[in-house]
C-alpha cells in the first residue's frame, strides 16, 4: 500500500488577464490505510488538490512549485502515459456528480468493464463478469446493470462510480464530495458503502466535504483548508474537541449550533484568490487577530504528537 | 363557486415509440408523407430490374420525342429511350452516388471534427479554418474544375461530393465535442487511465452522432442536387446512363418546341426527392433539438 505525500503544492489558474492563486501550499500526509477528511468552504481549493493529485488539470492551470510523493515517485513529474498507469489503478477519484460523470451511452456494467479491462489487459468480453460482480457488491442487482446512467437514479449513479472507482483495487480513493445532491438516507448509504469497501480492498481514503460532522464520522484524520491551505491537521479527536485554529473552531461552531437560536457564522468571505496577501489570509475574519497576523505568514507547526496549526495565536 | 377545468390533452397516434414523437413533434401527416414517398423511391431503386420497365438504354431512332402515352408513360426522349424506365432507374444511380458520397463525408469529417474539438488549440484552429476555406469555395466551380483536371468519371464524381461534406460534418461534430471536452464523464475516463484518443472514439464520437444522423438526409438532397447539376452540363454522368441531370440535358433544347416530357420529369424526380429528404432531415432535426 502506498503512501502519499503533498508537499508544499502551489497552484495558478491564469484565464488570460488574471491569476488565480487556488493554491498556496498545500502539505499532507496520507500514510497507507489512513483516512483523511480535507474539509473548508466552497472555494478553498479542496477539489483542485483532487484534481492536482489526478492530474486532470484545466490547461491553464499550472503548478508553480511543489511535489505530490506517491511512494517514491513524484506524480507532477511523470509523463502522460506514465499517469495513465496510475490513474484508475492506483489512485482514483469518486467524481461530485455521479450522474454526470457516466456516459449518457454506455451502460453501468460497460463502464465497470470498461476500467477493469484497461488495467488488466484482458478483453471486455472477459471482464464482463467481474463487472457484474463488482456492481452486485456495491448495491445494483444484475437485472439492473444493463441499464443507462438516465435509467438509474442518483444514488445508484454514485454506486456505479464507486465500483468504477473499485475495480482495480487502487491503493489510494479521493471521494471528492461523493454526496452532493444525494438525498439523506441516500447519503448515509452511500457513505457506508464506501467505508465499506475501503476496508475491504485496504485502501486509504481522501474524502472531500464541506460538512466537518460527516468527515468526522468517516475519517480518523481530519485537515482543514483555508484559501488554498491547510491551516489545521490532526486526528479526528483532536480537530472536534479541542480545535486550535480559530476558522476550525468557527467552523465547528457554526456547525454544532442548535436550533432556535441564531446561527453563528464566520463573518466576512473566503479571501480574493486574485491577490496574495500579506500575513496571515483569515487575519480579515479573525477575532484574534493582532498586528503580527497581518504582516508576516504562520507555518503549520506541531503543537501536539499529530496536531499541526498555522497560527500565531495558539499553542 | 368557480369551476377550475384543466385540460390535458394527450397525443394520440397509433404508432409506437420514437415514430410516434417524430409525428407528435412534425404532424402525422408530414411524417407519414415523407417516409411514404421516400419509401416508395427506394423500393422503386431496389425492385427496378425484376420490374417490367423497357431497356432504360435502348435507343430507338424511330420513337424519338413521342408524348406520354399507354406504351411510354411518360413520353420518349430525343434518343427514343423510354422516359419513364430512365426516370425510375436513375433513383438508384442518384441515390447510391449522393448516399455514398455522404458516407465517405461522414467516415472522414466525424474524427476529424471530433479530434479538432477535443484537443482544441493550434490543430483545432487549423481544421476550422481549414473548412471554412472549403466551404467558402463555389461547389459547382470546383466540381467543374477537378473534373476536367482529373478525368471525368463516377469515382471522381464521388470524391468530390464527399470532400464537400468533410468541413460540415467536422464543424457539426467539432460543435458537439468541444463542450463535452470538460465534461465530467471525459474526466472521468480519464481517471480510468483512457488514452485521449480513447476517450475521442469511444466516449466523444458516439455522443455527437445524433446531429450527424439529423444533417445526413439533408446532405444526401445535396449531393443529389450536385450529382444532377453537374450531370446537366454534361460532366459526371454522361447520356446512356440513366441520371436525373443528364436527361434534363437531353430534353432542354426541346422544351421551347413544346416538348416538355423529356426534362419535366426527370425534374419532378429531382425536386421531389431533395424535397423529401430535406423534410426528413428536418424532422430528424426537431428530435435532436427535443432532446436538448
Amino acid at each position: 500500500m502506498a503512501n502519499l505525500n503533498i508537499q508544499d503544492l502551489e497552484l495558478n489558474i491564469n484565464n488570460g488577464q488574471e491569476t488565480y492563486y487556488v493554491l498556496r501550499g498545500v502539505t499532507f500526509t496520507v500514510p497507507p490505510g489512513a483516512k483523511l477528511g480535507l474539509v473548508g468552504e466552497s472555494g478553498c481549493g479542496k477539489s483542485m488538490t483532487a484534481t492536482s493529485i489526478m492530474r486532470l488539470l484545466p490547461k491553464n492551470a499550472i503548478i508553480d512549485k511543489g511535489q505530490i510523493m506517491l511512494d517514491q515517485i513524484d506524480l507532477i513529474k511523470l509523463s502522460e502515459k506514465e499517469m495513465r498507469q496510475i490513474r484508475g489503478k492506483r489512485i482514483t477519484l469518486i467524481f461530485q456528480d455521479a450522474a454526470s460523470a457516466l456516459n449518457p451511452l454506455c451502460s453501468a456494467v460497460q463502464h465497470v468493464a470498461d476500467v477493469y479491462a484497461r488495467h488488466n489487459s484482458v478483453s471486455k468480453k472477459k471482464s464482463l463478469p467481474r463487472a457484474y460482480e463488482l456492481l452486485a457488491k456495491t448495491g445494483i442487482p444484475k437485472h439492473l446493470a444493463n441499464n443507462y446512467p438516465h435509467e438509474l437514479s442518483g444514488g445508484m449513479c454514485q454506486r456505479v462510480m464507486i465500483a468504477m472507482a473499485l475495480a482495480c483495487s487502487p491503493e489510494i480513493l479521493i471521494a471528492d464530495e461523493p454526496t452532493t445532491g444525494l438525498d439523506v438516507t441516500i447519503q448515509i448509504q452511500v457513505i457506508e458503502l464506501i467505508e465499506r469497501m475501503v476496508e475491504e480492498i485496504g485502501s486509504s481514503l481522501i474524502f472531500i466535504s464541506h460538512d466537518i460532522g460527516l468527515v468526522s464520522e468517516v475519517c480518523d484524520r481530519i485537515a482543514v483548508m483555508y484559501a488554498g491551505k491547510i491551516v489545521e491537521s490532526g486526528n479526528k479527536e483532536q480537530i472536534i474537541s479541542e480545535p486550535m485554529h480559530p476558522y476550525t473552531k468557527a467552523l465547528l461552531l457554526s456547525f454544532r449550533s442548535q436550533s432556535g437560536k441564531r446561527m453563528p457564522f464566520i463573518p466576512g468571505r473566503v479571501p480574493d484568490l486574485r491577490t496574495r496577501q500579506e500575513g496571515c489570509s483569515f487575519a480579515p475574519r479573525c477575532s484574534m487577530a493582532e498586528s503580527q497576523c497581518w504582516h508576516s505568514e504562520p507555518k503549520l507547526r506541531e503543537i501536539s504528537p499529530g496536531h499541526e496549526v498555522a497560527c500565531f495565536r495558539t499553542g | 363557486m368557480k369551476t377550475i377545468t384543466v385540460s390535458t390533452e394527450i397525443y394520440r397516434s397509433r404508432y409506437k415509440g420514437w415514430f410516434r414523437q417524430l409525428c407528435f413533434l412534425n404532424g402525422t401527416w408530414n411524417v407519414v408523407s415523407t417516409w411514404i414517398v421516400l419509401g416508395l423511391f427506394i423500393a422503386l431503386a431496389l425492385v427496378a430490374d425484376i420490374l417490367p420497365l423497357q431497356n432504360p438504354t435502348a435507343v430507338n431512332a424511330s420513337e424519338m420525342l413521342q408524348p406520354p402515352s399507354s406504351s411510354h408513360w411518360f413520353g420518349t426522349d430525343p434518343w427514343g429511350m423510354d422516359v419513364f424506365s430512365r426516370t425510375i432507374c436513375a433513383i438508384r444511380v442518384d441515390f447510391l452516388l449522393a448516399v455514398s458520397s455522404v458516407i465517405l463525408g461522414i467516415l472522414a469529417g466525424v474524427p476529424l471534427g471530433a479530434i479538432a474539438g477535443f484537443f482544441g488549440g493550434f490543430l483545432d484552429d487549423l481544421l476550422t479554418r481549414f473548412a471554412e476555406v472549403i466551404q467558402s469555395f463555389p461547389q459547382m466551380l470546383f466540381g467543374m474544375a477537378v473534373l476536367a483536371l482529373l478525368g471525368n468519371n463516377i469515382i471522381n464524381l464521388i470524391f468530390i461530393c464527399a470532400f464537400y461534406n468533410i468541413p460540415t460534418y467536422a464543424r457539426l461534430v467539432r460543435s458537439v465535442v468541444s463542450p463535452l471536452r470538460e465534461a465530467d464523464f471525459v474526466q472521468a475516463a480519464k481517471v480510468s487511465g483512457n488514452t485521449s484518443l480513447m476517450i475521442v472514439f469511444r466516449h466523444l464520437i458516439p455522443n455527437a452522432l445524433v446531429p450527424v444522423f439529423s444533417q445526413f438526409p439533408l446532405s444526401c438532397a445535396w449531393a443529389i442536387q450536385i450529382i444532377a447539376g453537374l450531370s446537366f452540363i454534361g460532366l459526371g454522368i454522361r447520356a446512356p446512363t440513366p441520371e436525373w441531370g443528364s436527361m434534363i440535358n437531353l430534353g432542354a433544347n426541346y422544351i421551347v418546341f413544346g416538348k416538355w416530357w423529356p426534362s419535366v420529369f426527370p425534374g419532378l424526380a429531382i425536386v421531389i426527392s431533395v424535397w423529401m429528404l430535406s423534410n426528413l432531415g428536418n424532422q430528424l432535426k426537431s428530435i435532436f433539438f427535443a432532446e436538448r
